[in-house]
């Protein structure tokens, strides 16, 4: 196609130019937000040394969305100016940085948080503690026992203390930490988790953590395999109501209102929360040049505990996910397309429906929907779960789009092959089809790229594509940013790479 | 070959029903070159789409080859592609080569192998005269060349009749002809071909029988001779002269003689009226409103020019009058003189209460 090649090129040279543009800007603010970030404080202004609620209230003060310490010091600081964060490294960094003075989180969190490198201290302790324990579903009475059991033994025999001195004390993370092997056969035990250290993170590998020992422990107690699962927040409760997984393991405050949802094990941990605030305000010079800070993040966010393969398992899952989504998404956008085309009236209303549902439903609501209601018992994996929703959405999107390009495709050439004596099949697939692919191409690319970013949304359904594996990561090395900035250098790769085939298999056909 | 019966085709048009052809019957036989010409909007195409079924009739029969084509049971495919079809827009199939073009029927229909498809795909190109731009795209060809690919397609089928819808109504005049003098060719090779068209001349040099469509009938049929010179019918009359005409009323004493002449001199402009009939035609109305016609009751005045023959003429009905307009003795005999000298023929004759004066502007 002499006329299509040049089309082709120019197409090829926007779409890159735009990608790239798209990650520029997405580096770009996030660069600028970092410098703002640090620009923000003034030296002069001096941090008081708040030591009660009374001498905070007032303050710019961080806490985690919805947590405990958000809803307590609502209630008791009520002229506090707040920044609700979604993890511990974006609070570190909020205040680290003087978009907040203050922060307050759960002691235990901010273990491996190293905060007098990071020019922070802690001011006082919150008259707020709350007892952790083991989240069963309501029905499940007898592994909740079992579990009550098995603390009492482990509590009597000094075992749990010498975790908790091991983990939350000491926080030595080398191979001094015993290995307990768990068993490969058998109906294995589903722990939903969050990811925080010290509770619960992934090492050369392999989950680890104070809870992830406990539960491998229990697990051997009970002779049974156990597999560990990541969730959102939000999502592990309505994962453990729907049977999806078998107990909740994830630093849980034992609350009255989750009491009327789930059932609580006993308590094996007291938290306690703190203010955390800044030394100084004089900002440390750097000893370390650019790029040999780039090169030390680098090392502690990718190489080191070979963190790099659990990006590299990350995105086997994103691409796997969006891999299978579109190439089914097209089946099923082929079929709608023609069942809208039809001249059958119930056939192209069921399409239009379907397809004006699916189009007015946000993508992550349509897949938390398919992952806890329709799908909730067909033990169907998770991965399967967010490709088939994906595969719907995409598929309604580009039927339309198929349509239109169908559509535009000049009635005559149909009329040519018809009157030729082509059948009506033979006449689509050789003269109406190309010319519509061709036409289609470029928007289609746009819309399986988009479809690859929005694949960043499975991590609430416990699936570790890579955006999650980034959360893991960020949640591990508390550096807020840097692995964010390598997985937007990965998604953009991956959309330029995709681009690049959907072209040459549209220069196929 | 082709023997149609009582043909009729309805559209459903914004809700009401819109008969386009009433009953058409008629036969071609092989190697017959046939002209459909008429109005627009006579039915003309619909016609010729409906005989290769890219319309379904309403109700009557088509018979190719003994075979209807509108029985369920024929086999359309087969039918179809003993009759080649040449379109307005000339939809050639613009994601493939023109060489692609006209080898692709041959060979995914007729079974033809490849290399020898390809020989005889150059060879209908050369005979069309692109055989130059076989390896480029539809769409950097001109209209023209465009139309003379689309006959190649056509001829690529071996049809044994082809079918033209206007094959040069969307072409830029300087393109007509080279379209045109194809057709001849396949005319001259004894090629049995159904064209409707709007170029007339050519209709009466290539044809060996013209269909005059009007209304959703064939409304008369015959040789170009009939046809052209000695038409029977007076729709077809005045087809054929392509009658072009202005009408006045003139209802009052006070009538707008600026506006009028403003739309006399626009009308012979459309229609390239040559100069000085025009003037002519101007001084005789001056004369005739001014000095000679007295306002006893409506007039109405209506101008015709003919397309074919260039004669203007122009008509002056007086209403309830029997008087004689033109030798009246109480005229201005130079008004007259004037009118006389610049007119060809004059009649003027009392047809029930009007009088009317026909007055041929001499050329």
């Amino acid at each position: 196609m002499r006329f299509g090649k040049s089309v082709f090129l120019t197409d090829f040279l926007t779409e890159m130019w735009m990608t790239f543009c798209r990650s520029i800007v997405f580096t770009f603010c996030l660069f600028a937000m970092l410098s703002c970030i640090g620009c923000a404080s003034d030296d002069n202004d001096v941090i008081k040394n708040v030591s009660s609620l009374e001498e905070l209230d007032g303050e710019s003060l961080s806490v985690l969305i919805g947590s405990v310490q958000d809803l307590y010091l609502s209630e008791k600081c009520p002229n506090c100016n707040y920044l609700r964060l979604g993890s511990v490294p974006e609070l570190l960094a909020s205040v680290e940085k003087g978009v907040s003075d203050y922060m307050s989180i759960d002691s235990v969190l901010l273990i491996g948080g190293h905060l007098k490198e990071r020019n922070l201290k802690s001011c006082f302790v919150l008259d707020l503690s709350f007892d952790v324990g083991v989240a069963f579903n309501k029905d499940n009475e007898r592994l909740c026992a079992q579990f009550n059991t098995f603390l009492s033994e482990i509590k009597k025999d000094g075992t749990i203390d010498q975790m908790k001195r091991r983990w939350a004390v000491d926080s030595i993370c080398d191979d001094s930490i015993p290995r307990i092997d768990t068993k490969k056969e058998g109906i294995p035990l589903k722990i939903a988790v969050m990811s925080s250290y010290p509770f619960e993170f992934i090492r050369n590998g392999e989950w680890d953590g104070f809870e992830v020992e406990m539960l491998r422990r229990f697990a051997n107690y009970i002779g049974r395999p156990v597999v560990f699962q990541t969730y959102d927040f939000s999502g592990m409760i309505p994962a453990l109501i729907s049977n999806k997984v078998d107990a909740i393991c994830s630093f849980l405050y034992i609350t009255e209102e989750r009491q009327k949802q789930v059932l609580f094990s006993d308590s094996y941990y007291s938290s306690n929360s703190v203010v955390i605030s800044r030394i100084s305000n004089l900002k440390k010079k750097n000893e370390l040049g650019f790029i040999q800070r780039v090169k030390s993040r680098f090392e502690n966010n990718i190489i080191a505990e070979d963190r790099w393969k659990l990006i590299v398992d990350g995105l086997y899952e994103t691409i796997i996910i969006s891999f299978f989504s579109i190439f089914i998404g097209v089946l099923i956008g082929i079929v709608l397309c023609f069942m809208r085309m039809s001249r059958g009236f119930l056939l192209s209303a069921i399409a239009r429906i379907f397809v004006g549902i699916i189009r007015g439903v946000p993508i992550l609501v349509f897949m938390m929907i398919m992952f806890y209601i329709i799908f909730s018992d067909s033990g169907l994996p998770a991965r399967w779960i967010a490709i088939i929703a994906f595969s719907f959405y995409f598929g309604a999107y580009v039927s339309e789009m198929f349509r239109s390009g169908i559509e535009s495709v000049d009635r005559g050439q149909f009329e040519a092959g018809l009157a030729m004596g082509f059948s009506k099949v033979s006449n689509f697939m050789n003269f109406v089809l190309p010319i519509a692919v061709k036409n289609i191409s470029s928007v289609f690319k746009g819309e399986a790229v988009s479809l690859i970013k929005n694949t960043s949304i499975v991590g609430f359904i416990g699936i570790q594509d890579l955006t999650k594996v980034s959360d893991m990561i960020r949640s591990r090395t508390f550096d807020a940013f840097f692995p964010l900035i390598v997985i937007s250098i990965i998604y953009f790769v991956l959309a330029w790479l995709l681009g690049v085939i959907i072209d040459k298999i549209a220069s196929k056909l | 070959m082709i023997t149609v019966n009582h043909l009729s085709k309805s559209f459903i048009q914004d809700g009401s029903m819109v008969e386009v052809l009433k009953d058409v019957s008629c036969e071609i036989a092989k190697g017959e070159v046939i002209s459909i010409i008429g109005p627009s909007g006579t039915g003309k195409s619909t016609f010729l789409r409906c005989i290769n079924h890219l319309e379904t009739a309403t109700s009557g029969e088509i018979i190719v080859d003994g075979h209807n084509i509108l029985d369920k049971r024929a086999n359309l495919k087969l039918l179809r592609r003993k009759m080649g079809m040449v379109f307005q827009n000339f939809n050639l199939f613009e994601c493939k080569t023109v060489l692609e073009n006209v080898m692709i029927g041959p060979i995914k229909l007729l079974g033809m192998p490849k290399n020898e498809a390809e020989k005889e795909g150059l060879r209908l190109l050369q005979m069309v005269g692109v055989s130059g731009k076989a390896n480029s795209y539809p769409s950097e060809l001109s209209g023209g060349q465009k139309q003379r690919v689309a006959i190649a397609r056509c001829l690529s089928m071996k049809p044994e009749i082809i079918l033209f819808d206007e094959p040069t109504s969307a072409l830029d005049p300087t393109m007509v002809s080279e379209v045109l003098s194809v057709i001849r060719k396949l005319a001259k090779e004894g090629m049995t071909m159904a064209i409707v068209t709007h170029e007339m001349k050519f209709a009466y040099d290539v044809s060996t029988r013209i269909f005059f469509m009007c209304d959703g009938y064939i409304y008369e049929e015959g040789t170009p001779e009939q046809i052209f010179y000695h038409p029977q019918k007076p729709q077809t009359q005045s087809f054929v002269n392509r009658l072009r005409s202005l009408q006045f009323d003139v209802d009052n004493r006070h009538y707008d003689v600026y506006g009028m002449h403003q739309e006399i001199s626009v009308f012979c402009q459309k229609y390239v009226i040559d100069r000085q009939q025009e003037y002519r035609m101007e001084l005789i109305l001056e004369e005739l409103l001014i000095n000679i016609l007295p306002f006893t009751g409506p007039i109405q005045i209506v101008i015709e020019y003919s397309e074919v023959d260039y004669n203007l003429s122009l008509q002056i009905i007086q209403r309830n009058c029997t008087k004689e307009i033109l030798d009246n003795p109480r005229n201005d005999q130079i008004s007259v003189k004037i009118i006389k000298g610049s007119s060809q023929l004059v009649s003027e004759n009392q047809h029930g209460e009007d009088r009317i004066l026909t007055i041929h502007i001499r050329k």
